[in-house]
């Protein structure tokens, strides 16, 4: 046991070396460094500038920016006990310590003009001894960042145990109640209530939070305290600090509610079942007995894990929630460090958010152990496969290829920038075309199948309907739409949607603005504008090839100004099947060509990460043995950045060097990073299982290929736990793409997204306080797909694994 | 079962009663009283010419960004600034009512024959907020923090101990400024040349106190003294000669302001200002935060964005305050065509060619601006609250404004016939051709964070399409488009917001903006030589009036400048927001300033209900 633990807190070092130099990397490929607000001050000074590049470091005596490895090899020296670095003052020695790059030109920055390199009073030199470890300085607060960092962690802290503990309280009971009373009144709403808190995104529900705070003025509207609290003593302002951590607490809480309920469960349903309680029945025992004694302490282990799990989440905070309710947390620290490009700060973040995870995974697995005897820690698993085509020297290469690629990409040329993307663009969807094709011939009759089953289950067939018509309306999205995507009326912003009514035909009301100091328009009676079925419009092309003009529904000004005697211009008479935003564009045509780029970003993000995560794990799964070990220390470490680091690093490093109309294909890049590691490892788990089923061991005693195995008999019968898989992630991927837009690094204008389109709206309060509810209609949109696809990804789960049928 | 029902009910009943019980703590008591001591007002106090009020009451005001650091020689920004303001003074201050300099720690002062040596004289008697004199020595340690210099060990050239960014702004043709202490309560100060706009710009430093910083000024870590850290161990630490100390500094949430007893302003009656009993700044993540909560009553005052007063007004009667209408702001928002000539090391130009073409015919800015509907901005985003920008000086800073700068309202005939006399030509499917024959195409290059930008860019689009422009709008990191607009110049457009800091006092704030050699003249910074004769003469009017002591004089010397720039266009100029400032009612002594905060008699402010 003791071995155990020790031998995994050595195994962090290693990763958190690697997770530093990575982070680290990342950081170095943003252009600009630190002093980029200072620049662009008018009150800075260029000495003052320069000045300040030597004191951080970021140039080296030459006047030559230093490159990234040797800022890290200071920090590194900086953080550990071992020091490798020392400085050391020397004589008037003639010899510079680096060597002097070849006839650089001057640079303007540094103020050396003479011919003679300077001289040094000072010097580095390799020497090994301990010292202090020390985290180093934020540049921007002037303060060594481990008192920055002290200054936030309680509340951080706080608010996460708070949620937690709230989580737990209330998603214990209820989904023993609602395993208890299955298939009750109480069983159904509490599911879906469930499926509901699982789909809203989160910081949606946050602005819902602040703005039902702010109407009723029950609860404070955000921050950590109220402000007469430094004047009170120590218990009431223990309660006041409470009173403030109820809200960010429910809104955190609920997501892990609804999911730990339903583990929660599906888990006592499953021991309900068990052979031991019939024993128990039969004995005599008392219900209570049974149910509390026997079955929860069964069923409650997975949460345990996920206890561990929580622990991790402890102290990285929560953005999104500490942004929207203005929580003083580490979260909008870490955020504005990573964009303030405070490098001693994101790292000491990204550590101790390391080191966290790694730390909650080891108390999930020790706590699973202590409440599961059967569960052993060190478990080895010795079964190897001799592939053909050395496994792990292949994975070994292709990472190698890949970072050869990497390193091959023009970055800082826009050009060349955009034909490789294009490359990219035409090379992926051929691949994309062909990888489906292929898995759908192998799989073929899986999906048949499954289909089949499908069709019988009412819920499934809804959620699947409603996914076919969104997606109908993303294919057909210009036909559908009234207006351009970009198509601007200043004269009527803010203008709600126009009802449809019904004069000799389909019409919608015509509306005057009453008050234009508050976008207060009202329908003029007895007015109408008639619509037009399959009307003539603005010219598109359908599937981006077939030129076309008539679009499904638009107004009809000829017969308008045949009814009132004159000439209409169409901007006074517009047609908003669901209001107009700030600038009078269309919110219902905006939500069709917003969906092809939200609805696509999931189908395409988790057709990679499927594919990755197939190979990957699959095989690791599969062939065991070295490949099995370096490709799960590689999805190991992966795991141990905390995704929001990683995802803020990416960002910070990929973005600036795309245009901001390829923000959609940065999106997928960095999403896609992130999330192949956790599918590899499912993967991997169920190819470990069928790996040893008789028809494989049958193929491969008949002397069948390693390839011809894979793809005939291994692929066909992952494809079933990978649609599921695959459903049940997307919405990770739409939400993903939602907070990133909200945070404002995902799509940009004029493209549409609903994340962007509901990141407008709620940044602006005026859709709360003048009640412009339909500019909220992009969140409604992602929680009724999220929705959607958490239903469908249920049923289908349910088809594909009877064992976790609910009834 | 029951058991379980039972406990449920007893975590139910557990948790509405500890719920209650935080209601009741939340809202128990109210602040302690304040100990102001009972110091003699000095005979050299500034009195108030307000009607005097009584003590008490807690002002709660709300910043979106929080200081840096609260040592003025660090580079901070406009929150640090503000935090510094409340328990700092310069020798000067500012009258916003008269619109002129007002005596400050200075009583005082006299300019010489020559116009370059000024001699201020200092209130004597008044204290630091720790009890210790207030004396020239401060104020001559002051500026010995800002210039003094030590030998670089790596070029033996010498350099500033404590670079900050007062030493630019007080060097002039190359020389420093000179200081020295005539007696206990008289300093000097010499110009090396003319220079009209020094008595104003002095009052921008603030002077601290020697006896709490000469140590670390001596031993050179000056810069760590007073970081954020100093305000929350030991807030008491940070002495000062403004109207308030620090009381206590919770990171993340709020500054806490108690008066300063030793205060050098009094009221008629012999009570010490200010009467506040505590200044509270509260931090809030983003404007919006800020604006809700002075709407629904949490606030004392707040800045209201002209896009949000239509529903901030309506809590108006049940929050009891009341909302003034300032007029148009003193910000500037503009956008700009790169005009920086030339190409880089490897020898790529920074704008192609024929696209500098296009940029530099003055013909074709003037017909952006006139295509640009920026009416409709002002109508429908703004709901009627702006108006187009039609100066740098903008009209909210009446005194400066030059109202008779030609204006650009949207006509698009006037925008086609101009770019047809500069040969640009329209083409079959509606797009412009340029003189040269390429199609016209630009890039505006903007980073993300505001939505008023975004619209007006969306806005902008939409219009020059009408023309046959096509303009695409590409979003990039900040840091990308300081590094693009400062050092590799590989941008076509992009727009950017001026602040009205240094400018709202007098335009030679913006000076970097004007003259061609400033680093803010941001279509063609850093020039060696002005590039064209309208920049050359721009130059010579600045110059001119930084001479000149006759302030109406100075007014026609900005006006030609803006006639300059309206007519030359090398700034796009966007909008001019109306202003909107919200504060309680229950404060008396409140006086609406034509431009600038509302909150700068905020050490005369005082209410009858303290709590």
């Amino acid at each position: 046991m003791i071995s155990f633990i020790l031998k995994r807190l050595l195994t962090m070092l290693p990763v958190l070396f690697g997770v530093s130099v990575l982070v680290f990397y990342l950081m170095s490929l943003a252009p600009g460094d630190f002093l980029n607000e200072a620049r662009a001050r008018p009150d800075i000074s260029d000495e003052m500038i320069a000045q300040l590049e030597r004191q951080y470091g970021l140039v080296d005596s030459q006047g030559e920016p230093t490159a990234w490895y040797v800022q890290y090899a200071y920090w590194l020296n900086n953080v550990s006990p071992l020091k490798f670095i020392e400085t050391v003052p020397v004589e008037q020695s003639p010899e510079p310590e680096t060597a002097p790059s070849e006839e650089t030109p001057p640079s303007d920055a540094s103020a050396q003009a003479e011919d003679t390199p300077p001289t040094q009073r000072i010097k580095t030199v390799f020497s090994l001894h301990w010292g202090k470890p020390t985290l180093g300085q934020s540049w921007a607060y002037n303060i060594a960042v481990s008192d920055l960092i002290g200054q936030r962690l309680l509340a951080t802290f706080l608010l996460s145990l708070c949620a937690i503990t709230f989580a737990w309280i209330i998603a214990v009971p209820l989904g023993v109640l609602a395993a208890i009373k299955q298939n009750s009144f109480f069983d159904r709403l509490s599911s879906l209530l469930a499926y509901a808190a699982l789909s809203i995104p989160e910081f949606f529900l946050a602005i819902l939070a602040v703005y039902f705070a702010a109407k009723t003025g029950w609860f404070p509207t955000g921050g950590r305290s109220s402000l007469s609290s430094d004047f009170m003593p120590l218990i009431p302002r223990m309660a006041d600090y409470a009173y403030h951590l109820i809200l960010p607490t429910i809104v955190l809480g609920i997501g892990s509610i609804a999911g730990m309920m339903r583990v929660m469960r599906a888990n006592f349903l499953d021991y309900l079942r068990a052979e031991f309680v019939t024993t128990a029945r039969a004995k005599g025992l008392r219900e209570n007995v049974i149910m509390f004694r026997h079955v929860l302490r069964n069923a409650i282990n997975p949460l345990l894990t996920s206890l561990g799990f929580a622990l991790a989440g402890l102290l990285s905070g929560a953005i999104l929630v500490e942004k929207v309710m203005n929580y003083p947390g580490l979260g909008l620290l870490i955020f504005e460090s990573f964009f303030r490009q405070d490098q001693a700060v994101v790292l000491a973040a990204v550590l101790m958010g390391c080191t966290m995870l790694m730390l909650g995974n080891l108390v999930a697995d020790l706590l699973l152990a202590w409440s599961d005897p059967r569960i052993r820690l060190d478990s080895a698993d010795t079964t190897v496969r001799k592939g053909k085509w050395g496994p792990a020297g292949i994975l070994l290469a292709a990472v190698f290829i890949f970072l050869i690629l990497v390193s091959l990409i023009p970055w800082d040329n826009t050009e060349q920038m955009n034909a490789l993307l294009s490359w990219v663009k035409w090379i992926g969807l051929i691949g994309l075309i062909i990888g489906v094709g292929i898995i759908g011939k192998i799989a073929w009759p899986t999906f048949r199948n499954i289909a089949a089953k499908l069709r019988r289950n009412l819920i499934g067939m809804c959620a699947a309907s409603v996914l076919g018509l969104l997606y109908f309306g993303a294919l057909f999205a210009p036909f559908l739409a009234t207006h351009k995507v970009s198509d601007q009326n200043l004269t009527q912003t803010f203008h709600p949607p126009t009802a449809l009514t019904w004069d000799k035909g389909l019409a919608v009301k015509i509306y005057e603005n009453i008050d234009p100091t508050a976008a207060q328009y009202v329908p003029v009676e007895g007015e109408s504008l008639p619509l037009k079925w399959f009307a003539k419009g603005f010219e598109y092309e359908l599937f981006g090839v077939i030129p076309m003009e008539t679009h499904l529904v638009q107004p009809d000004y000829a017969a308008l100004s045949e009814k009132l005697g004159q000439e209409v211009d169409p901007l006074d008479y517009p047609l908003y099947l669901l209001g107009s935003d700030s600038t009078g564009r269309d919110i219902f045509s905006r939500l069709l060509f917003g969906s092809q780029i939200s609805l696509t970003i999931g189908l395409i993000g988790i057709a990679i990460t499927m594919t990755i995560g197939f190979i990957v794990g699959g095989l690791a799964g599969y062939f065991g043995g070295k490949f099995d070990f370096l490709a799960m220390r590689l999805v190991e470490f992966l795991m141990a950045v905390p995704g929001l680091y990683l995802l803020l690093a990416l960002r910070a490093a990929l973005a600036p060097h795309f245009d901001s109309a390829q923000m959609f294909i940065v999106i997928i890049i960095i999403l896609s990073l992130i999330g192949w590691a956790g599918t590899a490892r499912i993967l991997r788990g169920m190819s470990l299982s069928i790996r040893n089923r008789q028809y494989i061991l049958a193929a491969e005693s008949m002397g069948q290929s390693t390839g011809k195995v894979l793809v005939k008999h291994l692929l066909p019968n992952l494809a079933s736990y990978l649609l599921v898989a695959a459903t049940l992630s997307i919405p990770g991927y739409i939400l993903g793409e939602a907070a990133l837009s909200f945070l404002g690094l995902g799509i940009q204008e004029p493209s549409a997204s609903w994340g962007l389109m509901l990141q407008q709206s709620q940044r602006d309060m005026k859709v709360f306080y003048l009640d412009f509810w339909w500019l909220l209609t992009p969140g409604m949109m992602i929680f009724i797909t999220v929705i959607a696809f958490n239903v469908l990804g249920d049923t289908l789960r349910d088809i594909v694994d009877p064992k976790m049928k609910r009834n | 079962m029951t058991g379980l029902n039972h406990r449920f009910h007893r975590l139910l009943n557990g948790l509405l009663l500890s719920g209650t019980a935080i209601a009741l703590f939340a809202c128990g008591k109210g602040p302690p009283e304040i100990e102001r001591g009972q110091y003699p007002v000095p005979e050299d106090a500034e009195i108030s010419t307000t009607e005097p009020g009584q003590y008490g009451g807690v002002f709660i005001l709300s910043e979106t960004t929080e200081p840096k650091t609260f040592n003025f020689l660090v580079p901070h920004d406009q929150a640090s600034s503000s935090a510094m303001g409340r328990f700092l003074s310069g020798l000067v201050g500012w009258d916003p009512l008269e619109t002129e300099v007002t005596p400050g720690l200075a009583k005082s002062w006299d300019i010489s024959e020559d116009k370059k040596t000024y001699t201020y004289h200092l209130r004597r008697g008044i204290k630091w907020s720790d009890g210790e004199p207030f004396t020239a020595d401060d104020v001559i340690f002051t500026f010995d923090c800002i210039f003094t210099e030590d030998e670089d060990p790596a070029t033996g050239k010498m350099t500033p101990r404590y670079p900050n960014r007062y030493i630019a702004q007080f060097t002039f043709g190359g020389k420093r400024l000179e200081y020295r202490k005539i007696d206990d309560y008289t300093v000097e100060f010499v110009t090396p040349e003319l220079y009209s706009p020094f008595v104003s710009n002095v009052g921008f430093v603030e002077i601290i106190p020697k006896h709490k910083l000469y140590d670390a000024f001596a031993d050179g870590t000056l810069l760590e003294m007073w970081s954020t850290q100093t305000a929350i161990e030991t807030p008491e630490e940070l002495v000062g000669l403004g109207p308030f100390r620090v009381f206590s500094y919770s990171p993340g949430e709020r500054i806490v302001y108690a008066p300063n007893p030793h205060y050098w302003r009094a009221d008629r009656d012999g009570q010490r200002l200010p009467y506040v009993d505590f200044l509270v700044t509260k931090f809030v993540n983003d404007s919006n935060a800020d604006t809700v909560l002075f709407s629904s009553g949490q606030l004392d005052a707040a800045a209201i964005p002209a896009t949000d007063e239509a529903w901030v007004k309506m809590g108006q009667e049940p929050h009891d305050y009341t909302l003034y209408e300032r007029g148009p702001t003193p910000s500037a928002l503009f956008m700009w065509f790169n005009l920086k000539p030339g190409e880089n090391a490897e020898g790529i130009p920074y704008v192609k060619p024929y696209k500098m073409a296009w940029f530099q015919d003055k013909r074709f800015r003037q017909a952006i601006m006139y295509a640009f509907d920026r009416e409709g901005i002002a109508k429908g985003v703004y709901f009627g609250r702006a108006e187009p920008m039609d100066s740098i000086i903008s009209q909210g800073n009446p005194k400066w404004h030059n109202a008779a700068v030609k204006k650009y309202r949207r006509n698009v005939s006037t925008a086609r016939q101009l770019l047809t006399e500069a040969g640009f030509t329209t083409n079959a499917q509606g797009k412009l051709i340029g003189p040269q024959g390429h199609p016209v195409e630009i890039e505006l290059m903007l980073f993300e964070g505001s939505q008023r930008l975004t619209e007006i860019a969306t806005t902008l689009k939409e219009n020059l399409a009408e023309l046959g422009i096509q303009l695409r709008i590409n979003y990039v990191d900040f840091g990308v488009v300081i590094q693009k607009i400062d050092n590799t110049f590989d941008y076509e457009m992009s727009a950017i917001g001026w602040g009205s800091s240094a400018g709202a006092t007098d335009p030679s704030g913006s000076k970097a903006l004007y003259v061609s050699s400033g680093i803010y003249h941001v279509w063609n910074p850093k020039q060696e030589t002005p590039a064209t004769a309208w920049e050359a003469r721009i130059d010579e009017l600045i110059t001119a009036s930084e001479q000149t002591f006759d302030e109406d004089e100075r007014v026609r010397l900005y006006a030609e400048v803006q006639d300059i720039m309206a007519e030359e266009l090398p700034l796009l100029y966007m909008m001019t927001p109306y202003g909107y400032s919200g504060i309680k009612n229950k404060w008396q002594n409140v006086i609406v300033p034509p431009s600038g905060s509302i909150l700068w008699n905020l050490d005369e402010l005082w209410t009858e209900e303290a709590e």
